[in-house]
């Protein structure tokens, strides 16, 4: 059986809300206005539209059936994912176009939890909870804290995440946190969940982000330079807290060796590097789950600077879900193609980028990997 | 103490699968579900054995020594009711069986590390709810 996926769908389309705070709409009203966005993008209407896959919004609203009353078309092939990060999204719309289930497919995300004001500090009614473990920064925290015990990393090191997706996020008019943050300046912050401050922890912020993916047969067709699927896997740890070390996350070496393997590439080969980074710690662990450096040593290889503006693998230039906004890592596929179209802007289009390389994770659950790129192959 | 003094959250007592587990805390009895078929602990409770897939189970008591498998110490109440005791910590501790349980650090600090010895603590919040805990052991 043919497996290989490389180069047989692309992105032809990107769209996004404003991001930030936008009172009174709707995930469903946001999804739709980003799909208008993405439409445009790729100059096409509706009826061009034969797919659409939606995430779910944090709540669990913006399924595809909540959607399709708003963006008034019945596709023939419709889905929503219950924790849709980006990676799940193009790896399920792949899938469809290339089984042809469907040609043209929309994907979106949208949220509005910060001016729902979505309580995040909700508690599990367990013990867990009554012990006043919340917010996704306890777990991240309690995996930061045996790293570091482990491996002995300082605060400095492990700083370069947030102070790098922050020098990114000065050069992004869309960033939401634009302000200047040295090194000093985060090392003096406060701990909030210890040992993690405040920058090493996604805002919530409300918008929208849709993508539009078509076949390659298609793509030509589209007024952009197509951004094409190379690779993509995944692994998962649905066991969750029943996993022993689950917080460790080593399950996503799984994805890792897959997505090296089937694509034959290295890391080397990759140009541009996007992160999902709801917790600056996700960020390290999987620089390390999928070899960009070794286990335990991250945090000194990130002290030498590939990923900051001007190094050798920039990472997560559009400031990332630490800087620019929350969005569950949608934004970082709209940044990584534009960069990848070449239309990033002079402050921070990183010239001659070839190939991206996207990685997200729902929480200590999933794990996926996606390689895109202007070339077929 | 009566409920409505106590402000932090209080876990969902009347669940059917967990309330073994609380019954005993009151008793100063930290437990497990234990499978009757393998013998493997699991907590929290599920339906059936994940190791054998059998199931029958009983709650049985485990050890109350342990050991830091990490902490996190927040320093911000997400929750009104942590507000007068911050920064407080909230550790995963491996017992001596080999269970794993999420629950607060008590009483002093010194040599709060990952891999450090704790044992259980059982603290009275209200007429019904008993919170397991844990306390440093000094080395």
């Amino acid at each position: 059986m043919d497996k290989d996926i490389r180069g047989k769908v692309a992105i032809v389309g990107i769209g996004h809300t404003a991001q930030g705070e936008l009172p009174g709409q709707s995930p469903e009203l946001n999804s739709v206005l980003a799909i208008k966005e993405a439409m445009r993008d790729a100059g096409i209407d509706r009826s061009a539209l034969d797919g659409l896959i939606t995430c779910k919004s944090v709540q669990g609203t913006n399924t595809d059936c909540q959607v399709g009353p708003l963006l008034g078309i019945n596709p023939r092939y419709a889905q929503t994912l219950d924790y849709g990060t980006c990676n799940f999204s193009i790896h399920l719309a792949v899938q469809a176009i290339v089984t042809g289930m469907a040609d043209t497919v929309a994907l979106c995300y949208g949220a509005n939890a910060r001016t729902a004001k979505f309580p995040f500090g909700f508690t599990a009614p367990t013990l867990a909870g009554a012990s006043g473990l919340m917010h996704v920064g306890g777990p991240a925290a309690l995996a930061l804290q045996r790293y570091k015990s482990l491996y002995g990393m300082t605060d400095e090191e492990f700083g370069y995440i947030a102070v790098g997706a922050r020098e990114w996020a000065r050069r992004n008019p869309v960033a939401l946190f634009r302000d200047p943050m040295s090194m000093a300046d985060y090392l003096a912050m406060d701990y909030l969940i210890e040992p993690l401050r405040r920058p090493d922890l996604t805002m919530i912020s409300d918008g929208g982000v849709a993508l539009i993916l078509t076949s390659a047969e298609r793509a030509g067709d589209f007024p952009n330079k197509p951004v094409y699927i190379l690779g993509m896997s995944e692994a998962s740890q649905i066991r969750g807290e029943f996993t022993p070390s689950y917080l460790d996350r080593e399950f996503l070496g799984l994805a890792s060796q897959q997505i090296w393997n089937s694509t034959g590439m290295t890391q080397s080969d990759i140009d541009l590097l996007y992160i999902q980074d709801p917790t600056a710690f996700w960020v390290l662990q999987m620089i390390e789950h999928f070899g960009f450096a070794p286990l335990g040593e991250g945090g000194k290889w990130l002290a030498e600077g590939h990923t900051l503006p001007g190094g050798s693998l920039p990472l997560n230039t559009n400031g990332g879900q630490l800087s620019e906004c929350y969005m569950w890592g949608w934004m970082h596929i709209v940044e990584a193609v534009r960069q990848l179209r070449g239309v990033a802007g002079p402050e921070r289009q990183v010239s001659g980028a070839e190939i991206a390389m996207y990685l997200s994770t729902q929480t200590w659950f999933k794990g996926g990997a996606s390689i895109i790129s202007t070339h077929k192959g | 103490m009566t409920e409505t003094a106590y402000s932090k959250p209080v876990p969902d007592l009347d669940d059917p699968a967990m309330a073994p587990f609380w019954t005993a805390a009151r008793d100063r009895r930290l437990t497990a579900q234990q499978c009757t078929a393998c013998k493997s602990y699991r907590y929290p409770a599920l339906e059936i054995c994940p190791t054998c897939l059998e199931q029958g189970a009983n709650w049985v008591d485990v050890s109350q020594e342990g050991t830091v498998w990490s902490f996190a110490t927040y320093h911000r109440a997400f929750h009104p009711g942590f507000k007068d005791e911050l920064p407080y910590v909230v550790a995963i501790v491996e017992n001596a069986d080999g269970v794993r349980y999420t629950g607060r650090i008590l009483g002093p600090r010194d040599g709060l590390a990952v891999g450090a010895k704790v044992r259980a603590r059982f603290v009275d919040c209200t007429d019904r709810f008993t919170l397991p805990a844990w306390e440093l052991v000094a080395a």
